[in-house]
């Protein structure tokens, strides 16, 4: 039987990806020998998984960058964000996984466009998608922003700089919003019908 | 099911080809289909004349200015292999050191400012013995190489650097020590040295300069492997890279104690001959037993252009089962070896909040529990 490989057997050169890279994702990173050594390790062994929370702290850092460097699972032009089904067996929690895709591939993104800041989630196995849920990325202009939502009768609030998951398993949310100092979809206030699922809805006020 | 890698780690009583070389310029002495003992001298070589500068200040661990007081030749003496080059006596503080020189040579110059004293060798004809019981097959005499089937261990680990060399294997430590600049000294310089759980770049380095044929250790920094193999992790396997010293790593990144099945194997060869191929991370270690030489008569190896072809892994998925020697490769207890003694049959989650099949392993000294991800099957 061909051998065991692991989730970051999908990425090409690994190492030549810079260590303090990673390290900047870690809230408090190891001495970098250590911390390259353990992505040495998971190169070496990808099939492995992580004994610690720390260590899933480490990997996920790696991940991070490692998309950074491959867009292969980023859709822009349906405005999807993939992740293969295989990532979930490493990390014990969604929202830590879909929030590092939306570090590595939506954080930062320009939105020249209304529409550019609603992206839909969706998990890939053997090609069939399954989307669980939508990020939403409003832009702010002032630092003292906010953006509140009602989702299913259920009203949230989320502060510039923050990241909020709303729970919404169902296929269409209907979500109504109004943003103050910044805009969604172009717009301070209004209503917009998105893909929910398991993951639900996650609003990334932090551009 | 649950499946691990399986890794050949040991491969015993295998009978393969190796190549010896005689150095400098030389004359090889045997025929093809002859049959050798260790003992039998292959070939005549004379080898070019050179030098080798000695730190000797750091060998008797004295300041430059004083070595000239424990040289025990005068400059323009010639001092024959082995023989006393410089003693420093034991003192209340101090063990007695003692270096001798590692070739006929004569003393050309000493510095007294850096504490090196210069040999220069002088030029001599040497016979090379075989070092192996086997057959010849090939005879190059434009290279000096032969080539000989015998019986071998070959010793397989994970990565490593450096072209095919040859040397006597000598223990540095034991198989969990950090190995140290200080450990590396002329004495090893064209042997094969056995490190422990790491080698730091400087004692890397060091090898390098006393002329050490290959390094074994268990773990290695990840920077300082970069530097060895040419600035990438995933050395290629059909080129290799070659910075003058050829090491092999038999577990993985950091500081891991080499593995016991491989650390016991090693033992049982220090003080022979043996063949490191970084590049192929492989340690061949040949039989002295003269019985191999039936099963040495009997195999016919493929062609030689066909056995050129190189095997690119050596690592399948199998079922895992209780019994089954496995080592870990992850986590806290990364290294350690032993039997499956239990399979759990429902996943557990473990601290990083990761579910997985936990597996109890039997090591030597205690039982650990693994998720069934981090570990590979040896056996």
């Amino acid at each position: 039987m061909p051998k065991l490989t692991g989730a970051f057997s999908l990425f090409q050169n690994l190492d030549t990806i810079p260590v303090e890279d990673v390290a900047r994702w870690i809230k408090h990173p190891p001495d970098l020998i250590i911390l390259y050594n353990f992505i040495a390790n998971r190169i070496c062994y990808p099939q492995t998984i992580s004994t610690s929370a720390e260590e899933v702290e480490w990997e996920l850092g790696l991940l991070r960058e490692a998309l950074r460097k491959s867009s292969m699972f980023l859709d822009i032009e349906t405005k999807k964000i993939i992740i293969p089904e295989v990532l979930f067996e490493r990390v014990p929690s969604l929202s830590q996984l879909v929030l590092a895709f939306v570090d590595a591939y939506v954080l930062g993104w320009p939105i020249k466009n209304p529409g550019e800041d609603v992206w839909s989630v969706a998990i890939r196995n053997n090609e069939k998608d399954e989307v669980i849920g939508s990020v939403l990325t409003p832009e702010f202009s002032d630092k003292t922003g906010n953006i509140v939502l009602s989702v299913n009768k259920k009203s949230v609030q989320s502060a510039k700089g923050g990241v909020l998951i709303v729970p919404c398993s169902t296929n269409n949310c209907v979500i109504n919003y109004q943003v103050t100092g910044g805009k969604l979809l172009g717009l301070v206030q209004g209503a917009v019908s998105i893909p929910g699922g398991k993951l639900g809805i996650l609003i990334d006020a932090r551009n | 099911m649950l499946y691990a890698n399986k890794r050949t780690r040991i491969e015993k009583d295998l009978v393969t080809r190796i190549h010896r070389y005689l150095p400098g310029d030389g004359r090889i002495t045997v025929q093809v289909n002859q049959e050798l003992v260790p003992q039998d001298i292959i070939g005549v070589s004379t080898q070019k004349a050179g030098f080798r500068t000695i730190n000797l200040a750091a060998e008797l661990n004295v300041a430059p200015n004083e070595i000239k007081k424990y040289l025990q030749k005068p400059i323009g003496q010639t001092i024959f292999q082995g023989e006393l080059l410089a003693l420093k006596p034991s003192s209340l503080f101090q063990k007695q050191a003692v270096v001798v020189a590692p070739g006929d040579s004569m003393v050309d110059f000493v510095d007294e400012n850096t504490g090196n004293v210069r040999l220069n060798f002088i030029q001599k004809n040497s016979e090379v013995p075989s070092a192996v019981f086997g057959v010849v097959e090939k005879i190059e005499k434009e290279t000096g190489r032969l080539t000989i089937r015998t019986q071998v261990t070959k010793v397989h680990g994970v990565l490593g650097s450096g072209k095919i060399r040859d040397g006597v294997i000598k223990l540095l430590g034991k198989r969990g020590d950090l190995i140290t600049p200080e450990q590396v000294r002329f004495m090893h310089t064209d042997s094969i040295v056995v490190g422990g759980a790491l080698i730091y770049k400087k004692a890397i380095y060091n090898a390098l300069a006393v002329g050490v044929s290959g390094i074994i250790t268990g773990g290695i920094n990840a920077k300082d492997y970069i530097a060895l193999s040419g600035g990438t992790l995933g050395v290629s396997k059909l080129y290799g890279t070659d910075v003058g010293v050829s090491v092999f790593v038999s577990e993985g990144f950091g500081s891991i104690p080499i593995g016991l099945d491989v650390y016991e194997i090693l033992e049982q060869n220090a003080g022979k001959y043996g063949i490191i191929d970084g590049n192929k991370s492989e340690i061949i270690l040949p039989t002295y037993d003269p019985s191999c030489m039936a099963k040495v008569r009997g195999t016919r190896l493929p062609t030689l252009a066909e056995s050129d072809l190189i095997k690119i892994d050596d690592v399948e998925a199998v079922e895992l089962k209780v019994g089954y020697k496995v080592r870990v490769i992850a986590g806290a207890a990364m290294g350690e070896q032993g039997s499956v003694s239990f399979i759990d049959q429902s996943p557990s989650v473990i601290a990083s909040g990761i579910r997985n099949f936990l597996i109890t392993i039997e090591t030597r000294t205690r039982k650990i529990k693994v998720p069934y991800a981090n570990v590979e099957v040896i056996g």
